[in-house]
């Protein structure tokens, strides 16, 4: 496997190549940041094909509309596709999921913390795993919230549902992730 | 706390074990795949296709003709098959006829006294039937804590009271609730009216329904593990924690075996999981 070292070419000019439609830049990109992001579509969509595919269309995506991507500095390249694939995710899952379900007015869901010491004592490996197996729209919503830093709101604009249904969500995915880390680790 | 708890996940995650994780992923034949949507290579026309499509219109148009040959034929050389007028059979749909439904007993009161003295666990296939029971004038609409369904089945709550007032007819008065799965809605039942002094109003039975399966969890206040009156002080926050209900056997998703039912409040807000 070709390995590509993406500090000894400036990023900022690799992105100005890709722009010009460079197939050697656009390749160093996609050496430098195809792992990290397949492990984030892993988050999402479980499947390997399908996290696959998911991953190809984002970086066609991404070099598609570089075009309006200005460079801000060091991880800047890496926010942005990010965000293309997180919403690359969101639109295959939402083929085969409905995150929409009613929910009434806010209600205050205490907070699931703790079990920070089962989280530490655990391998990566194995909360992935973990996280994997929650449901379709729990394991989104609770992604969203975890990783991406979303507010409740911010879920709800993306995924279409009330901020009320996205706290139940990650509600129960944490209660689910709990409990089965606890049975992991017991 | 909620930042801890998301810091250690970030700090897990960026330790994955890629290699191992991402095993199987070439990531030359990926790009070469990415490479090939990026700057497709225009393709000469397969020679082939004009023949193919050729063949194709030959095709059609010697079915054709073949199809006008044998219409246009005389009749003498063809077959009549069909029915004459006034062989015609009516065919009349005639709808099955109706299942009886045994209609549930409206209380467990109404179950022989043996039946009484342990939860019951119903199972049926259809939903089971709207029962109407008597209104009281002595007693009230009454709506109090918000529950909040977190199990992915809609469920169905019926709270059966029963008033005890001097000097009436006492009927019981069931209240029922149904909550989609996320759904938040106020716990409703009967209260006394103000105008009705010297009676009560008893919890005589909850009944629990998982809507899609039918299979019923009924609670009296003969249950052996959890009796009605006790699982309403839990759904009315008289009672603080968590309690079981009853388990179903038949999950609405099929994904689990046999699931129980809890209903508390001991983490701030009242669920039904």
């Amino acid at each position: 496997m070709k390995e590509i070292n993406l500090y000894t070419t400036d990023e900022a000019s690799l992105v100005g190549r890709c722009k010009s439609n460079d197939p050697q830049a656009q390749q160093a990109l996609y050496y430098a940041y195809a792992d990290d992001m397949l492990l984030l579509c892993l988050r999402y969509v479980v499947n390997q094909e399908d996290a696959r595919e998911v991953l190809m269309d984002a970086f066609f995506s991404f070099y598609k509309n570089i075009g309006s991507f200005s460079y801000n500095g060091e991880g800047s390249v890496k926010a942005w596709l990010k965000k293309i694939v997180v919403n690359q995710c969101l639109m295959h899952l939402r083929k085969r999921t409905t995150f929409a379900a009613s929910a009434k007015d806010a209600a205050d869901y205490a907070d699931t913390s703790g079990g920070e010491e089962i989280l530490a004592a655990l391998a990566a490996k194995e909360i992935l795993k973990r996280i994997q197996a929650l449901p379709d729209e729990f394991r989104t919503v609770f992604n969203l919230f975890v990783f991406e830093g979303k507010s409740h709101k911010e879920i709800g604009a993306l995924l279409e549902i009330p901020e009320n249904t996205s706290k139940s969500h990650l509600h129960r995915a944490k209660t689910m992730l709990q409990k089965q880390l606890s049975q992991a680790y017991c | 706390m909620e930042k801890d708890y998301n810091q250690v996940l970030n700090e897990k995650m960026n330790l994955l074990p890629v290699r191992e994780v991402l095993q199987g992923f070439d990531k030359d034949a990926e790009w070469s795949l990415l490479a090939s949507r990026l700057h497709p290579v225009q393709r000469q026309q397969r020679p082939f296709r004009r023949l193919w499509a050729a063949a194709a219109l030959l095709l059609l148009l010697v079915g054709t003709g073949a199809w006008f040959f044998s219409t246009l034929r005389p009749a003498t050389d063809r077959q009549v098959v069909g029915v004459m007028a006034g062989d015609w059979v009516s065919m009349v749909y005639t709808p099955p006829a109706p299942t009886h439904t045994d209609v549930i007993a409206a209380t467990a009161l109404d179950m022989p006294e043996h039946q009484q003295s342990s939860t019951s666990i119903i199972k049926e296939g259809p939903p089971a039937p709207q029962i109407t029971l008597a209104t009281e004038p002595a007693v009230v609409h009454h709506t109090g804590e918000y529950i909040c369904n977190a199990t992915p089945c809609p469920i169905e709550i019926c709270i059966i009271q029963k008033p005890r007032c001097p000097g009436m007819q006492n009927k019981a008065v069931a209240t029922c609730s149904i909550l989609q799965p996320d759904q938040q809605g106020q716990i409703k039942y009967k209260a006394i009216a103000r105008n009705a002094p010297g009676c009560r109003l008893e919890v005589e039975e909850i009944r629990i329904r998982r809507v899609t399966t039918g299979e019923t969890i009924v609670l009296t206040n003969h249950s052996g593990n959890v009796t009605a009156r006790e699982l309403f002080d839990y759904m009315t926050g008289n009672e603080k924690s968590s309690i079981v209900a009853g388990a179903f056997d038949v999950d609405c998703n099929n994904e689990c075996n046999r699931h129980s039912l809890t209903i508390g409040n001991g983490m701030g807000s009242l669920l039904l999981q």
